[in-house]
């Protein structure tokens, strides 16, 4: 299998230097993702996700423990060129415009100056912000700002990205459209390594989910195993009002027990959409 | 040399957009040019006026920016997170650093050099002011405003060794300010920055007074002291106002003083911030 991040053994351990009180952060984390994939970190506030990420993005030093990112350290030069990162909170200069911002971010990665430009605007237009490029992003709400970073991770055009938390804090249309865009990057080819403690964020999205506590992986597999009840069978009916009552006959005499019968719920979210899109 | 290069470009335009910056600047332009205000002595006397409140100006208000500078703006990038978003892209720590500092010198060498014109300014206007008052009702106008050229200008170009001396001591002290802002606090280092400014003054000072009262304090004065820069080094403020020579050699020896004490500063603050950053 391909692996474009492979993580293993990652001890982490905080030292607050007056208590002396130790906090482990990352407790013996060992993680493989597969190229293509969007893969989730789940776990609840203090579980030791943020501090995952930035341990496969090299940006804190580990007790022990190697990160690999397309086979390399991720503090080699040709690796960094191939990742993006979306922090929880925007870290951008606040003195700077968007358009402004994106130029020196593209400049920092080695874009091509010429092409840079025409670029920058494709992207603003792509997230929603071309009419705010000249705006000082200190202006900038929350989700124009959560924007604001996608836009930098498509200038970048990375192989790899990390997105924390990344739909917190934004309405539901907000945070919709940045679903939407990370299945567009994973159409795309793009690997997306996302963090959140948001169940129906990962449900949406994920390929692939490793559930942390504590600094440790309690479980790691794909959506489908770590959802499906193994025990129990869902039925679909297609034309229900014509087939109900035949099926619930046959069940019956074939002493099969049903523990409900219902129709099938789709979530909030696309209930929601739905209902904007049809008034809009 | 790209990112360097985009980091000094960064830092003068994150400068020159803050208004305690360009507060700073107003206040230094007004107090430059504040010995206008004490104009009843002999022209003599106005101009000694003149130049020593201009240089104390320019003395004082060179220190604060250099401090502020220093220990400010690297600290806010670690602290407010920014430094994250800046690493992910295929950028060396040193060029980061360099490229901030770069910044910071040609700030310094803006505010100092519009101070220098406003003081320069000054010395025309009151040589021209004194003729038109003093001299002759009917003097011709254009000769009055060569004289005051020749008295105010050409007669004080001496005192851009003084600046220069200035300029290089601010360098010196911007780089500790930046070394102890890896340390502490940015109101600390401010603070300590003061101090050692302080205390480097004192040296040539401390140590022979500590040597006449006992041998043993001179020694430990030594130990303690050698270590910090001399600023009094930098101290030819008084020399040149008075019209001393200094001989250009000595400018030399000052510049290679700084930029061996700005490298070794520089480099200590590297490792230091290499290691927050987790940076291998």
């Amino acid at each position: 299998m391909d692996f474009i991040l492979e993580a293993q053994d990652l001890l982490k351990i905080y030292r607050s230097s007056w208590t002396r009180q130790k906090t482990t952060a990352l407790d013996h984390l060992s993680l493989k993702v597969e190229r293509g994939q969007i893969f989730g970190l789940l776990g609840p506030n203090g579980s030791g996700k943020t501090t995952a990420l930035k341990a496969f993005l090299g940006m804190i030093r580990l007790n022990h423990g190697e990160v690999k990112l397309m086979g390399e350290s991720p503090h080699q030069m040709s690796v960094k060129s191939k990742i993006g990162f979306l922090p929880e909170e925007s870290y951008l200069y606040k003195f700077l415009s968007a358009q402004e911002s994106l130029e020196f971010f593209g400049r920092l990665a080695k874009l091509d100056s010429k092409t840079l430009p025409h670029k920058i605007d494709t992207v603003l237009e792509k997230v929603g912000l071309l009419e705010s490029r000249k705006r000082l992003v200190k202006h900038f709400s929350k989700g124009m700002l959560r924007r604001l970073g996608l836009a930098f991770i498509l200038l970048k055009d990375p192989e790899l990205i990390f997105l924390d938390e990344p739909t917190v804090g934004l309405d539901p249309i907000g945070a919709f459209k940045i679903r939407q865009m990370m299945i567009d990057l994973k159409t795309q080819g793009k690997t997306i390594v996302m963090c959140s403690h948001l169940l129906g964020e990962i449900e949406n999205v994920c390929d692939k989910v490793a559930i942390l506590y504590q600094g440790k992986v309690l479980k790691e597999d794909t959506l489908e195993k770590i959802l499906s009840i193994p025990e129990k069978i869902q039925i679909i009916l297609q034309n229900q009002s014509q087939n109900m009552g035949s099926l619930q006959k046959l069940l019956k005499d074939s002493h099969i027990e049903i523990e409900s019968i219902g129709n099938p719920r789709k979530s909030l979210e696309k209930a929601f959409m739905e209902i904007i899109h049809l008034s809009s | 040399m790209r990112a360097i290069t985009l980091f000094t470009r960064l830092t003068f335009k994150e400068i020159l957009r803050s208004r305690t910056y360009g507060f700073l600047l107003l206040f230094s332009l007004l107090s430059s040019a504040s010995g206008q205000l004490f104009l009843n002595f002999t022209l003599q006397e106005q101009e000694k006026f003149l130049k020593d409140i201009g240089m104390a100006s320019v003395t004082f208000f060179s220190i604060l920016l250099s401090v502020i500078l220093g220990s400010t703006q690297i600290y806010n990038d670690f602290e407010n997170k920014q430094i994250y978003s800046l690493l992910i892209n295929p950028l060396r720590l040193y060029e980061y650093l360099v490229g901030r500092f770069l910044g910071f010198i040609f700030l310094i060498a803006l505010a100092m050099g519009l101070m220098g014109l406003v003081l320069y300014a000054s010395l025309i206007v009151q040589n021209l002011l004194f003729q038109m008052n003093n001299i002759s009702l009917e003097i011709d106008i254009r000769q009055a405003f060569f004289f005051s050229i020749q008295k105010g200008l050409l007669a004080n170009l001496p005192l851009l060794k003084g600046f220069a001396a200035l300029f290089f001591q601010s360098i010196l002290l911007c780089s500790v300010a930046l070394l102890l802002s890896c340390f502490v606090s940015q109101s600390f280092a401010v603070i300590a920055s003061f101090l050692i400014l302080l205390a480097g003054h004192l040296v040539n000072l401390v140590i022979p007074l500590s040597f006449q009262y006992h041998k043993m304090l001179g020694h430990l004065m030594t130990f303690l002291l050698l270590w910090m820069p001399n600023f009094e080094n930098f101290n030819i403020t008084d020399s040149v106002v008075l019209g001393q020579n200094i001989p250009p050699v000595y400018f030399l020896w000052l510049s290679l003083y700084t930029v061996l004490g700005v490298s070794l500063f520089l480099f200590i603050s590297h490792r230091v911030l290499f290691q927050k950053t987790g940076e291998l």
